[in-house]
């Protein structure tokens, strides 16, 4: 296939850039290009990506970024920099995938605590940790972009946490994905590994904006341990635009009396895909994953979670929001799974989409596969559109047709903005859906349809 | 004090203790049962040898006197299946069947064509009877017209001329391809296209008999029509094709049971059900299925491979229900194809797995005309080391506007060695429909069992009390004959010992 023999380009492009790394970092690489090119990218005939065609990645000859200067940041890029929730706390910023020294500030990070990026780390001495842990928590059946990844992969966040050690302020990552600095149609490919020690607790805040208007690719892999007692609360925020592409899986590990907890916002993008897997590998572990997904015009997101329940006694939720407007295609996929012997476990899932106009399609598959007895398990999944009764009751009292179908399609989402964990955040997404929502589902109403009874 | 408080919490203990040993013990003894239906009747069967090629499809439609029509539609559908792939997506395992080894035509020896129920082989009345379907009560009694397929041909069909006073059709396949072919011109494909997937299509090109009925515009039929399948010869594959066609304003209710014997060889059942409801019309299909699944080392047993599929034209209801307990692989989604504006699909289904069963079984409910509703209620029981998974599908076309589905899926567990899976497919595409689907799964409740066995039912009762409480929803959609053989039948599946 012509896009795998362009991506096999691409890695022997980047072979001077790797003849510095370790020999087994190299060896990796090198098995997972071979994994890719068995693979390929994958088709619509996979159960995994029955919704989801990738065609338009398969058929761009993305280039891989490569480092630019800031100074030739858009503005609007330089904007986002000012958001008072990067004050505080480590930051780690990333422009195209490529560390930026420069606009980090990892001065402050306390003591047990490394925030670094990936590629700088081996080197010095966490490259026994990051040997130990890269690429190691992938499930086998993780799709092609995931071998793609560890064969390309450019850069990426570091973190680690001593035993014990509890963050008082989350850590900030920042992707600022620019394509006025770069030419034509590009691709990077990040790589994160997050490793909690035992009992340590904390928050990590992940913010991917896009900016500019050509094609771009964006695949990220994540891979997190959280060890015995420890704790970590994961938020990604994520706002695409028109022309962005973004892949995103990530794998966790989690052992005895742990907790991982997930809040993510997806806001729209060409396409946006999205997995997030957790294996339950030890008892009384605890896994929350709650999000919201948005999407209008011609985009496409699909968020796809995996709860895999190994060994007895630990619970998991599952609760995803979708809003879905224009032509837009949203997609859910909920699997949980109980293997022989994980008894007690407790698993709930739930999933709501709102639809606001009749081209939108929602695909939902929540999907329970059972293999022990002593279980609570259950899941639902709701889809409709907003209620005539309450757009009705918002008029009455004298707002207007746009300005009650926004109160509302915010009130659905608030259910999920409200566990952010800071009021920045909380007023940070907020605006963006409201100025979202304001730009792409209201006012211009070219494909909404008045619901009957109320006239404007 | 504190020592007889002691000694009263100790004994508590014991009890819980002995309670779920108790309960284990009583589950295991439950699921244990032997098949009733297992045995084989010595009659001299008329069969192909094994094997499958074109010459097969052309002599299976000489043997039955077809016109070219119906020759051509079965070549078309020969050749497209051997280029297609057998499906693998679903939630079993199992060997690769091998098409060749089964034969593809059998039929009691009969030396002449009957003319009434006196003439049927005794041998072969007497198997209906030991199956409790006795041809000749039921033809006196009970006012239920039967169709009874025994391997791969209709051997009798009652009542047939008093149906006929009211203008019912109801006859086997074979009989409505010589006696109507227009009807069975028009209709055959309509609904499940000779194409439409890899067992369809096999069956497309050889099926061998099954039943036919024509409801005329506005009537109603009196009695429950009823087909019985029976597959009795070693080494044959069933493949009956089921035709229902309810014109305008008629109304059906529709009866299917079956059962093998056991055999320690897989044997292949692929059978096609095309229901028609013409506006307004009402067709309610119910089905036991109790083919031999296979001893208790999963080995032997029926591969029920079957394609069914309703269409419903304007204010027409199709409604399902199933209770399947035997088979050793189930793959079944009986479909509704909701065409017609304000049509209405249902399906209710039971399906019961034990020992090394596998069921991957479910419904498609296609919604395409307006302000259609559809209703899924799913029961599934596992026990021993089976594997029960639901499998459902609603699509809310575009045009659907005003469309509603509500679906409740719920898994029962008895036993830590089976497995309960499901997987719900939800495709909506306009904003005025209202789509909710949730599933549960869990053990049979520890209070609930406690609270009978303190009123005095015994263990085994209380469990079935409770399964048959679980099941609830689905049963009283059987027609009343009907969910006393169910009722029994999954009793036989879970009771053993208790009388």
């Amino acid at each position: 296939m012509d896009s795998q023999a362009h991506y096999l380009q691409q890695f022997a492009n980047a072979a001077h850039a790797r003849s510095a790394e370790p020999s087994w970092l190299r060896a990796r690489r090198e098995a997972a290009l071979a994994d890719f090119q068995r693979l390929g990218f994958p088709s619509q005939k996979l159960e995994d990506w029955r919704y989801t065609n990738v065609r338009e990645i398969s058929e761009t000859p993305f280039v891989l970024t490569t480092p630019k200067t800031v100074g030739s940041l858009s503005s609007a890029s330089r904007e986002a920099l000012q958001d008072p929730s990067f004050d505080r706390g480590p930051r780690i910023v990333f422009v195209n995938g490529i560390f930026s020294a420069e606009l980090s500030a990892l001065d402050s990070s306390p003591k047990g605590l490394r925030v670094e990026s990936l590629c700088a780390a081996p080197q010095r001495d966490t490259e026994r940790l990051i040997e130990e842990n890269l690429g190691q928590h992938l499930a086998d059946n993780l799709s092609s972009f995931a071998a793609l990844n560890t064969a390309l992969f450019q850069d990426g966040v570091f973190v680690h946490l001593a035993r014990g050690l509890v963050l008082e302020h989350p850590i900030q990552i920042l992707h600022l994905l620019d394509t006025t600095l770069s030419d034509g149609e590009s691709a990077c490919f990040s790589r994160n590994l997050y490793l909690l020690e035992p009992d340590s607790h904390a928050t990590i805040v992940e913010t991917v904006l896009n900016f500019g208007d050509t094609r771009f690719l964006c695949n990220a892999i994540t891979e997190i341990v959280v060890s015995r007692g420890a704790s970590l609360k994961h938020v990604v925020l994520q706002r695409g635009n028109a022309t962005s592409l973004h892949v995103s899986a990530t794998q966790v590990r989690q052992d005895a009396a742990s907790r991982f907890e997930s809040i993510s916002i997806l806001l729209g993008g060409k396409l946006a895909r999205s997995d997030l897997r957790s294996l339950l590998n030890a008892e009384r572990a605890e896994c929350k994953m709650r999000g919201l997904y948005a999407a209008c015009q011609h985009q496409l997101v699909d968020q796809h979670t995996f709860v895999s329940h190994e060994k007895p006694l630990c619970t998991s939720e599952g609760y995803y929001k979708g809003i879905l407007a224009d032509r837009a295609h949203g997609v859910f996929n909920g699997r949980v799974i109980v293997q022989p012997h994980a008894q007690k476990t407790s698993s709930l899932q739930s999933n709501k989409n709102l639809l606001l106009s009749d081209g939108a399609e929602i695909d939902s598959k929540p999907e329970l596969i059972i293999h022990a007895d002593d279980v609570k398990c259950a899941h639902g999944s709701t889809t409709g559109s907003l209620s005539e009764d309450s757009l009705f009751y918002l008029r009455s009292r004298g707002l207007s047709e746009d300005e009650a179908k926004n109160l509302l399609t915010r009130a659905f989402a608030a259910e999920i903005t409200a566990l952010l964990p800071s009021e920045h955040l909380r007023h940070r997404t907020d605006a963006w859906l409201t100025e979202y929502f304001a730009e792409h589902f209201l006012s211009d109403g070219n494909s909404n349809k008045k619901p009957i009874g109320v006239t404007s | 004090m504190t020592k007889q408080r002691d000694q009263i919490s100790g004994s508590c203990a014991t009890d819980i203790s002995a309670r779920e040993e108790d309960s284990s013990h009583a589950i295991k003894q439950l699921t244990e049962q032997e098949y009733k239906y297992g045995f084989v009747t010595e009659i001299e069967e008329d069969s192909f040898a094994p094997g499958l090629d074109e010459s097969v499809v052309v002599r299976l439609s000489e043997k039955k006197r077809e016109p070219q029509w119906l020759l051509d539609f079965r070549i078309k559908a020969f050749r497209r299946w051997l280029t297609m792939e057998e499906p693998r997506w679903a939630f079993l395992r199992y060997p690769t069947i091998d098409y060749q080894a089964a034969s593809y035509y059998s039929a009691p020896k009969k030396k002449k064509t009957l003319q009434s129920l006196d003439e049927v082989d005794p041998e072969l009345i007497e198997t209906y009877n030991k199956l409790g379907i006795s041809l000749e009560e039921q033809k006196r009694l009970q006012g239920v017209a039967v169709d009874a397929v025994f391997d791969s041909v209709s051997v009798a069909t009652t009542f047939r001329e008093e149906l006929a006073r009211q203008g019912i059709l109801f006859c086997s396949f074979s009989d409505a391809v010589q006696t109507y072919p227009d009807l069975v011109k028009k209709y055959l494909g309509s609904v499940v296209p000779y194409s439409d997937n890899f067992f369809a299509t096999l069956n497309s090109a050889v099926f061998s008999d099954g039943s036919f009925a024509y409801i005329p515009k506005g009537v109603r039929c009196p009695m429950e029509l009823s087909t019985y399948f029976r597959i009795n010869a070693a080494n044959t594959g069933q493949f009956e094709r089921t035709l229902l066609i309810a014109d305008e304003g008629g109304y059906v209710s529709y009866l299917e049971g079956c059962t093998a014997p056991m055999r320690d060889e897989n044997q292949l059942h692929a059978a096609v059900v095309e229901l028609v409801a013409l506006d307004s019309a009402h067709i309610k299909y119910s089905t036991v299925q109790n083919w031999y699944p296979g001893n208790k080392k999963g080995i032997g047993g029926i591969y029920n491979l079957v394609t069914k599929r309703g269409k419903a034209m304007k204010n027409a209801k199709i409604s399902w229900t199933q209770v399947e307990t035997g088979s050793a692989i189930t793959w079944k989604y009986p479909s509704c194809l909701l065409v017609g504006d304000n049509s209405v699909g249902e399906f209710y289904s039971v399906a019961m797995t034990n020992n090394f069963q596998q069921a991957d079984t479910g419904t498609k409910m296609i919604h395409i005309g307006k302000n259609t509703s559809s209703t899924i209620v799913s029961k599934g029981i596992s026990a021993g080391r089976s594997q029960n998974s639901y499998r459902g599908l609603v699509s809310i076309q575009q045009k659907a506007t005003g469309a509603r589905n509500y679906s409740q899926c719920d898994s029962l567990l008895l036993g830590d060695q089976c497995g309960a899976h499901t997987f719900p497919y939800i495709e909506v595409r306009n904003t005025s429909s209202v789509v909710e689907h949730e599933a549960s799964t869990s053990k049979i409740n520890e209070e609930q069992l406690f609270y009978c066995q303190q009123r005095g039912i015994s263990i085994e009762n209380a469990i079935s009390l409770i399964v048959n409480g679980f099941c609830k929803e689905v049963l009283r959609e059987l027609p009343m004959e009907f969910a006393v053989e169910a009722q029994n039948l999954l009793g036989l599946q879970l009771e053993g010992t208790v009388g």
